[in-house]
């Protein structure tokens, strides 16, 4: 189980959502976890910047708009994104207690 | 930790195998345990989901050669980069991480308690109570009983909408008090209440979001960012610019609770929530929940009520069973059933309760009875589940469902 206070567990559970291919759960738990970890607030407006840009991809492959490779890319990058983010957060954190 | 040779070796050996899901999750553990540069972990990660949403063979085989080209170049990374800074600022900083994990949790702090609470009405002759719960930050409490058995009773307590005939109410960490009384007012502050019969919105939705959050001191660039963010994480967006009669019942109720979770409440009540949700909505409402309350900077304590005792149970850290304004089971979810005397259990099947009866009567059976949907069946402590599968199997007995609802709190709804 998560601890909820580890911010490389929760970090991990996100990773994990992804891989088990649940991006909607996973995007919401980086909304969480940018709300409990990170210190600059753009980080926020990026994650949720993410989210709805893969509602609106979800929406899109469900209502057949999209080419499979197409959608794969799109969904690629913002997986990037999201890991990124988590890097980045994870980064900022560390610096903040080593200071 | 193995020889980063000697593990691509063994993992493209692996692929070449058989390229299958298993395999390629160890391309993802590989990253883990090798990588040094993140980005080579991420694309891993990425490959790995690719793998398992490829359509064709065709597809399959190309993600295939870009995991061989992937393994090569974390090989090479880990080679040139093991002892670099970059390695050991890594390092230096997961190690601060962990030790840093002890000193930050949610408070363990009580928000709302009571003690002998008590609330009669002498018209109808009924009486809620006596009550003694603690609600702490971090923790969902369910409160589940039939109709009329004082739930919304309990809630409009909670929230000062119903005033007490006996017994007390607490606040230990809000500052309400005021020469022994609550200021309600004040306490409100920190409460946020979501009754069963949803009030109409009138206006845009975004606009009572924003007001609902302003109403508590968010404004600004702040109320925005509040809204966009409970928005997004309860997945509204997509209804946002629809009016209140456009919305279904199920999402009348979500936008229900984004109105009380914009301002982060320290305590959400919330009445019958999953009445208009299907079970998919239900599932996810309830993991929301879950995870909201565990904020670690804005956790807060939730109390909900429910018929749907299964998912209640699945979310819930106490459990509160009301029965005819009385407690109970008040206590641990986890605890549920611990004191048991018996065992009990569901059953749907075909055949009538006098067959049934003769069927199982080498089961010591306490009672079996037919609750309207399946039937009940209590058995002493030793006789458990798998005695009874195997008694229903032996018998040649064809059912449809089967549970052991023992440690549930459903058993207490069954109790004749």
């Amino acid at each position: 189980m998560t601890s909820v206070n580890s911010i490389s567990h929760r970090s991990e559970e996100i990773q994990d959502l992804i891989m088990s291919d649940m991006v909607k759960d996973a995007t919401k738990r980086l909304l969480d976890f940018v709300r409990d970890f990170a210190q600059a607030k753009t980080y926020l407006q990026q994650a949720i910047v993410i989210c709805s840009i893969h509602t609106r991809l979800e929406k899109q492959v469900n209502a057949g708009m999209l080419e499979f490779d197409e959608a794969e890319g799109q969904r690629n990058k913002l997986l990037f994104q999201i890991l990124g983010l988590l890097d980045d957060i994870q980064m900022e954190y560390a610096t903040k207690l080593a200071a | 930790m193995e020889n980063v040779e000697h593990s691509a070796k063994q993992l493209v050996a692996d692929l070449k195998g058989q390229a299958q899901v298993d395999n390629f999750n160890q391309v993802v553990q590989f990253a883990k345990n090798f990588a040094i540069t993140n980005a080579l972990k991420h694309k891993a990660l990425v490959l790995n989901l690719n793998f398992k949403k490829a359509p064709s063979e065709e597809k399959r085989s190309a993600l295939l050669a870009q995991a061989f080209e992937l393994i090569a170049e974390i090989e090479k990374d880990h080679n040139d980069n093991a002892d670099s800074a970059l390695a050991h600022r890594q390092k230096r900083a997961q190690e601060a991480l962990a030790a840093h994990i002890q000193q930050v949790k949610i408070p363990d702090e009580i928000v709302f308690s009571t003690s002998g609470l008590t609330k009669t009405y002498k018209n109808s002759n009924f009486t809620l109570g006596p009550i003694d719960i603690n609600l702490r930050l971090g923790q969902i409490t369910g409160v589940v009983g039939e109709n009329g058995n004082g739930k919304t009773t309990l809630f409009r307590l909670i929230i000062g909408e119903l005033g007490n005939d006996e017994g007390s109410i607490d606040f230990p960490n809000f500052d309400v008090m005021n020469n022994g009384k609550i200021n309600w007012p004040k306490a409100m502050k920190h409460i946020a209440y979501v009754p069963q019969e949803l009030p109409k919105w009138y206006g845009s939705l975004e606009d009572n979001l924003k007001f609902s959050a302003a109403m508590h001191g968010i404004k600004g660039k702040d109320n925005q960012e509040e809204v966009d963010y409970i928005v997004t994480r309860l997945g509204l967006e997509e209804h946002i610019n629809k009016s209140w009669s456009q919305l279904s019942g199920g999402f009348k109720a979500r936008f229900s609770l984004a109105k009380a979770l914009v301002w982060k409440p320290r305590l959400l009540v919330i009445d019958e929530p999953l009445a208009n949700l299907d079970f998919k909505a239900q599932q996810v409402v309830l993991k929301d929940l879950r995870n909201l309350a565990n904020s670690l900077r804005f956790p807060m304590s939730i109390i909900i009520s429910s018929q749907h005792l299964h998912e209640v149970e699945a979310v819930s850290d106490d459990i509160l069973f009301l029965n005819k304004g009385e407690v109970t089971y008040y206590g641990k979810t986890k605890d549920l059933g611990e004191a048991r005397q018996q065992n009990t259990f569901e059953l749907d099947c075909a055949i009538d309760a006098k067959s049934l009866k003769d069927k199982l009567s080498n089961l010591q059976i306490l009672d079996i009875h037919h609750n309207g949907v399946s039937y009940v069946i209590t058995t002493p402590l030793d006789v458990d589940y798998k005695t009874v599968l195997k008694a229903l199997m032996d018998q040649g007995i064809d059912f449809d469902y089967f549970r052991n609802i023992s440690q549930s709190v459903k058993r207490l709804f069954d109790k004749k």
